[in-house]
């Protein structure tokens, strides 16, 4: 054990890998203090440091340009502060996701954000990417959620932005600015989150289709009249993988929660309209792997494609993906928000998200490779974004880590 | 280049100009109305050709002093940018200019079955560009969210006169979230020429209770206790005596004159929730011992209610000429200790205090009463104000939960942010290359010509009842 405030080394540096880039150091520093001086210090010797943390998301981006520090925040992991009464917690950044829920179910409460692999992925993971999940449609995506950060930027330097309370416009909101900046701009040490109330009832209805795009329509077409917490279209593969199907068909699986009577009154109605479903208590090691899908951690040997659009046009992306992607493609998604996600053969990377992009840049689809090979990513436009805003962000990284130490590269337009 | 009557620049014009019913003052040289992002730029680039500071304005009633010159330069208003470009229904969207009033987009999605859930009591005037400068929130803001949790895109104008657009129709737009960073930066990084926003579905059903209460920390602690009974109302506002008081003679909504305090609880969402979560925070409020609880059970009464609420600052001038709004916000379960505290100063500063406010979410408004041609108040409000700002601090709390700190709160942002906190947030606006000379004086203390501590210490009368009165 080493004293607190002392960081660790880690010898086992090829465990650090990044798209199969090994750093030459590591550091897994016990205090906010030691970690900022590790961070300053590969930053004054011009070192590239990757930031992580449960490393189930460090697979997204570009192949590192350079990396010569991996600096793992799983130590830091503690409450900070937790104000059951006030809906607000405060955690540090290493911390599991699943512990975070633990923590606040305890008291009945939960922050109402998905993230695949949540014992492993730790709440700086979450932040960093900034994502919504399969209840997005209802919730929203972290954004939503975050109220305040404590971040060291790339020299050292501590920083914070938002607060510990539920409404706040005092100064400019860093936490969004941070929320989705996957590492690029500063450690996120801390986060604050505003929590929900716990649902009294919590249902699972699952409904077979025909096909993954017809589960979709329909989920699409319920989430419309229905208070749904989640409607997710799963084609045959993904129903079986996840357990909520045996392989025969593609399901819809929707998630109802409440207090018990509008649960009764909103499955009555559902029931009006998917005959023949049979509700039964949500279970969270089903809902857990469908998120789970979303990510498979340390493996890239497939293409995984990550597409947003608006719903309306959701069911032409599922048509032009289920056709492009070729017949051992997976194809899910959260059909109440637009979210499809493609499973690909690696061969079929490029030229899947390139069609769709071509297509549907238009009308707004975003295509991001989530997941492919590390040998095949400089060939591949993994982002895929516009060149709009991009000069701006340019400058926020020069402004925020002028040498370009965290994860360089990595990101849009290889910030 | 705008047109003759694109621009004012008489002295009697600018006049109306100088206000945005704060205590500070700034006065324009110019006014211009654009009519389009291409406007609002070659205005901007004109601007910097003669070194003049630019600062954009919606309706004027942020009440920091978010919208006034205060270097003099040029104004742009968005009087002549109030379209209504698109209502998406399928993808619950609208894609607005920064002009439109709240209200109306309200109305024009209300015929979907939509809402655009950010609710300003100042609605009926307030512009949607100065929503997303001011991340404004409203009564609705505990379940749906501040403006920030509704805006999808933005198309912006920068301190160079270059025009972007920044997010899309998701937030799967790939890329720093540059919209949140724009959305709440007071009009201090950007102008804002278009917004997309979500839209979201009217409830199907809605119950609004009135629960009267006799003392005001029996009314405050009702406040955690609901949401602590495991229901996030839709709205859970307090209203104290001395607002009662200047409200009830006015618009005659049926709040008891001698009670200490009302709460306005509203639930929403499916008609069987709504009954079932009523039923709860009924239960909740009885364990409160209010006087009364009183449902509305009609539109007309729901309506009424929230008449009073929301034209309860205006009505402040039946008691005095003038008032002084701050916006405070602390952990929800501060609330009692802090009010108490907020009326413990105003008493030691003979100032009368109304409280109207966003209670489940802790974001407290007192408002200081006063009478400006009485010699040396403003000074005390000034001070009295300082001091419950501090309070909010002490508390764990904000300075601003909805107006933004603008020119009046900026002396008190070191209270909550170090110096390494505040050279990243003016790092992040250089980035979008705002110099000091775009919307000058706000948010952050000091600045180059800013007058540090010469606010003008006078404030228009206001005319009427109703937010109306600050346009």
């Amino acid at each position: 054990m080493s004293e607190p405030g002392e960081p660790d080394q880690v010898s086992d540096a090829a465990s650090y890998a990044v798209d199969g880039v090994v750093p030459a150091n590591v550091v897994r520093p016990t205090s906010v203090e030691a970690l900022s001086a590790a961070l300053g210090d590969a930053d004054a010797a011009g070192q590239a440091v990757v930031v992580q943390g449960g490393r189930t998301a460090v697979g997204i981006g570009n192949v590192p340009s350079r990396y010569g520090l991996a600096l793992d925040l799983s130590a830091l992991d503690q409450v900070v502060s937790l104000e059951p009464d006030d809906f607000t917690i405060t955690v540090e950044a290493g911390m599991r996701v699943s512990a975070l829920q633990l923590t606040l179910a305890a008291h009945g409460q939960f922050v109402p954000l998905d993230v695949a692999w949540a014992e492993q992925s730790t709440v700086g993971g979450l932040v960093a990417r900034g994502r919504g999940g399969m209840r997005r449609g209802r919730f929203g995506s972290v954004r939503d959620w975050l109220i305040g950060t404590s971040m060291v930027l790339a020299d050292g330097t501590s920083i914070k932005g938002g607060g510990r309370v539920v409404k706040n416009v005092s100064g400019f909101d860093l936490p969004k600015l941070f929320a989705g900046s996957f590492g690029t701009l500063g450690a996120i040490v801390q986060a604050t989150f505003k929590v929900q109330p716990m649902p009294a009832v919590d249902v699972t209805i699952v409904h077979p289709c025909p096909n993954v795009q017809g589960a979709a329509e329909l989920g699409l077409s319920l989430s419309r009249t229905r208070a749904l917490d989640a409607a997710v279209a799963l084609d045959p593969t993904s129903a079986s993988a996840t357990g909520l199907g045996d392989g025969s068909s593609a399901m819809l699986a929707l998630r109802v929660a409440g207090v018990l009577e509008a649960v009764e009154s909103e499955l009555t109605a559902l029931q009006d309209e998917i005959s023949g479903s049979t509700p039964k208590a949500s279970d969270p090691q089903a809902w857990q792997a469908i998120s789970n899908l979303e990510a498979s951690p340390g493996d890239n040997a497939r293409g995984l494609l990550r597409l947003g659009g608006p719903v309306s046009i959701q069911h032409e992306v599922y048509q032009a993906a289920l056709g492009a992607a070729g017949d051992d493609a997976r194809v899910w998604g959260y059909a109440d928000s637009g979210l499809v996600f493609v499973s690909l053969a690696a061969d079929a990377i490029a030229s899947v998200s390139t069609s769709l992009r071509e297509r549907f840049r238009p009308q707004g689809l975003s295509v991001i490779v989530d997941a492919a090979p590390p040998e095949l990513k400089a060939k591949l436009d993994i982002w895929g974004g516009s060149d709009e805003g991009l000069e701006i962000m340019r400058e926020i990284k020069r402004r925020f880590d002028p040498k370009a130490t965290l994860s360089p590269g990595r990101f849009v337009g290889e910030i | 280049m705008l047109g003759k009557r694109a621009v004012l620049w008489r002295t009697e014009d600018l006049l109306v100009y100088e206000y945005d019913g704060t205590i500070d003052r700034g006065a324009p040289q110019v006014i211009a109305f654009p009519k389009n992002a291409e406007e609002v730029s070659a205005t901007i680039k004109i601007a910097r050709r003669y070194g003049l500071p630019v600062t954009p304005r919606g309706a004027g009633t942020g009440l920091s002093g978010g919208a006034l010159a205060m270097r003099g330069g040029i104004v742009i208003a968005m009087n002549r940018m109030r379209r209504i470009l698109e209502i998406d229904v399928e993808n619950r969207t609208a894609l607005v200019e920064p002009g439109v009033v709240n209200l109306d987009l309200g109305s024009a999605a209300a015929p979907h079955g939509l809402a655009y859930a950010p609710d300003p009591s100042s609605q009926r005037a307030c512009t949607i560009g100065g929503n997303v400068a001011e991340n404004a929130g409203g009564p609705h803001t505990l379940a749906y969210g501040t403006t920030t949790n509704h805006v999808l895109g933005l198309e912006i104008v920068t301190a160079d006169g270059e025009i972007h657009w920044l997010g899309g129709p998701t937030r799967d737009v790939p890329g720093y979230d540059l919209v949140g960073c724009v959305v709440g930066s007071e009009g201090t990084i950007c102008v804002v020429t278009k917004a997309l926003v979500r839209l979201v579905p009217k409830p199907e059903s809605v119950k609004t209770m009135l629960a009267i209460f006799d003392s005001v920390r029996q009314a405050s602690s009702a406040v955690s206790a609901i949401v602590s009974g495991g229901i996030v109302p839709a709205a859970l506002e307090m209203i104290d005596q001395q607002t009662i008081a200047a409200v009830e003679p006015v618009l005659h909504t049926g709040f008891p004159l001698d009670a200490e305090a009302v709460l306005i609880v509203e639930v929403d969402g499916g008609e069987a929730q709504v009954e079932a979560e009523a039923a709860v925070v009924e239960r909740v409020l009885r364990q409160k011992e209010p006087r009364e609880i009183r449902t509305a059970t009609e539109e007309s009464e729901r309506e009424k209610l929230w008449a009073g609420r929301k034209g309860a600052i205006g009505a402040l001038g039946r008691i005095e000429p003038n008032y002084y709004l701050l916006d405070g916000v602390v952990p929800r379960t501060k609330l009692p200790d802090v009010l108490d505290e907020v009326y413990r100063i105003a008493e030691r500063y003979g100032l009368p205090v109304a409280n109207v406010f966003h209670a489940g979410d802790g974001n407290l408004h007192p408002c200081l009463l006063f009478d400006e041609r009485d010699p040396g108040v403003t000074e005390r409000v000034l001070d009295a104000g300082a001091e419950i700002m501090r309070v909010c601090v002490d508390a764990g709390g904000a300075i601003s939960g909805e107006h933004g700190v603008g020119a009046e709160k900026r002396s008190f942002l070191p209270w909550i942010f170090t110096d390494d906190d505040m050279a990243a947030m003016k790092g992040l606006r250089a980035a979008f290359g705002a110099d000091d000379d775009f919307n000058p004086c706000k948010i952050f203390p000091g600045g180059h010509g800013c007058g540090e501590g010469q606010i003008g210490f006078q404030q228009r009368q206001i005319e009427q009842f109703g937010p109306d009165a600050h346009v």
